[in-house]
């Protein structure tokens, strides 16, 4: 796929000698958002765990064209995937700042990252007011908040989303839902967003891809998942 | 006539006076269990595990430096020298030894931990003998400031556990890479997708407890002499105002150490006498450890998931 900010094909990944995934294939356009759908233990969150490089994987998976399925974590994130993991992944005894500051930890780029600051101020006013707090002591909400923003710190090519919503206040999922939708819209930032709401994911997501039991089951715009009966049934529950 | 009068007081060596020197030369080996302490927290918080060979790495690296001294060098080069050579060896020894045992169980790094200890040890007798002997300091001269509670020694050593403890302090707390290293420590995975290397920041952190320890090493030489045994008390004592004061706290763990080398020397003095202080100052510190399980200041986060 010309475009594809990242391409994935014949994706299987492995817990030991388990196998959680069966060639795979998708992608995400550049600047667009591509949501993971599925029931629980589908294998969305393994994908993104794979894409990573924190579980075993084998196959083809492409940023912007150069191959990353033999990389490390450490290396995959230097080339700008942010992965914001299934639990926030908060440095609980860290201040809010010091989270922040180590999501710019790999730039040299000092006076963009203190602008990059301000901008996810500007997203979540909230994290300002708590800058000096123990990122512990803040809500479930205002974790994942600072997830994000520790993500968008990284100055990501593409951003992986572990369930924002899990856990959260219908009105706080909105909100972040929302302020997704705005960082894609004007910074441009291509996403990659695993969600159980189904309905929530494909309102922001320009693709989907739905995932039965480690294989891709279905895969296409988002409108057309949206219309399609049995995506609807059991996915969207009306 | 105002000399004789002085003399005779310390002759006489009044009570309160006689007290505060014990006080005193408490905190100064008290400063180096402190340093010790401090070496043990950085390895624990990363690995939760406590590197026996701490103490022994340290008597090496004093061991190198005597050998410097020996050779010529002036005190404070072969100090320098001792302590860059130290940190490069404790990397070394973290990626060579260590690492292989990164997801062994704990008992398996136990193991490893106590064969360094074995092997330095040996290693320090074979190279340098079993014989005690003297380590020169750099604080000579008359104490300082004119008091008569503290040597220059002990002043010195005291003066440079703190700078340590504060440059240590200020590592952490106000550059990136400390900060990495603490992100490293407290969460890999997370840490890991932010970029941040955590194998190396492990190696690092041993570097830094095996540059401190020898500084701690070549404080301790002067007051409790160089011989390939000198460390495993002061270990001993570090390992116990580390868990005294919270060993996930490295300030909890300072301060323990230096509560420790002052408790050693009072109870010394006025309790029990040198020969069972250490097992009544591990007593009290068994006592206060049934009170607070986890230290005068260890972790009590408030966290809400």
């Amino acid at each position: 796929m010309s475009g594809a900010i990242l391409d994935v094909r014949g994706l299987d990944a492995f817990y030991g000698p388990i196998q959680a995934l069966f060639g795979l294939d998708f992608a995400v356009p550049a600047g667009g958002v591509t949501a993971l759908l599925g029931a629980n233990g589908a294998g969305k969150t393994t994908t993104l765990r794979a894409l990573s490089g924190l579980v075993r994987r084998t196959g083809d998976i492409r940023l912007r064209g150069r191959p990353i399925a033999g990389l490390s974590t450490e290396a995959i994130a230097r080339l700008g995937v942010a992965h914001v993991p299934d639990g926030r992944g908060t440095f609980t005894d860290l201040t809010v700042d010091e989270n922040l500051r180590l999501g710019a930890h790999v730039r040299s780029d000092r006076s963009a990252a203190r602008r990059d600051l301000d901008r996810v101020f500007g997203y979540f006013p909230r994290l300002a007011e708590r800058r000096r707090q123990q990122a512990g002591t803040l809500s479930g909400g205002e974790q994942q908040m600072l997830a994000i923003s520790r993500a968008l710190m990284m100055r990501p090519a593409l951003l992986m989303l572990d369930e924002p919503s899990f856990g959260l206040a219908p009105l706080v999922v909105a909100d972040i839902f929302r302020i997704l939708a705005a960082i894609n819209r004007d910074d441009g930032v291509a996403m990659l967003i695993v969600e159980q709401n189904a309905a929530l994911a494909l309102d922001l997501a320009d693709e989907a891809v739905l995932i039965e039991t480690g294989r891709t089951a279905l895969s296409g715009a988002a409108q057309r998942l949206r219309a399609d009966d049995a995506v609807r049934r059991a996915y969207l529950g009306y | 006539m105002r000399l004789d009068v002085h003399l005779c007081a310390l002759v006489g060596t009044p009570p309160v006076s006689a007290f505060l020197h014990q006080l005193a030369s408490g905190l100064a080996l008290g400063g180096v269990y402190a340093i010790m302490a401090l070496a043990l927290v950085m390895i624990f918080q990363a690995t939760q595990l406590v590197n026996f060979a701490q103490g022994e790495m340290a008597m090496f690296s004093t061991y190198f430096a005597w050998r410097l001294i020996d050779l010529g060098w002036p005190y404070w080069r072969a100090f320098a020298v001792t302590v860059i050579v130290s940190f490069f060896g404790g990397i070394a020894l973290e990626r060579i030894v260590v690492r292989p045992f990164a997801n062994a169980p704990a008992l398996a790094s136990v193991i490893v931990f106590i064969g360094l200890a074995l092997i330095f040890n040996a290693l320090a007798g074979w190279l340098y003998g079993y014989s005690v002997t003297d380590f020169p300091t750099p604080f000579d001269g008359p104490p300082w400031f004119g008091q008569r509670y503290l040597s220059a020694h002990e002043s010195g050593a005291i003066l440079v556990s703190l700078v340590v403890l504060a440059a240590v302090y200020a590592f952490f707390r106000f550059t990136s890479l400390g900060l990495a290293m603490r992100a490293a420590a407290q969460n890999p995975t997370s840490s890991r997708l932010l970029g941040v290397r955590v194998g190396w920041m492990l190696a690092l952190g041993w570097g830094l407890a095996a540059a401190i320890g020898a500084i701690a090493g070549m404080m301790a030489a002067p007051i409790v002499y160089l011989d390939p045994n000198m460390m495993a008390g002061i270990l001993l004592y570090a390992f116990a105002g580390a868990v005294l004061g919270g060993i996930d706290n490295p300030f909890g763990a300072a301060f323990g150490g230096f509560a420790v080398g002052v408790l050693e020397n009072l109870m010394g003095a006025y309790v029990v006498g040198s020969e069972v202080k250490l097992s009544v100052a591990l007593a009290i510190i068994v006592g206060v450890l049934a009170w607070r399980p986890s230290g005068l200041f260890g972790r009590r986060i408030v966290a809400r998931v």
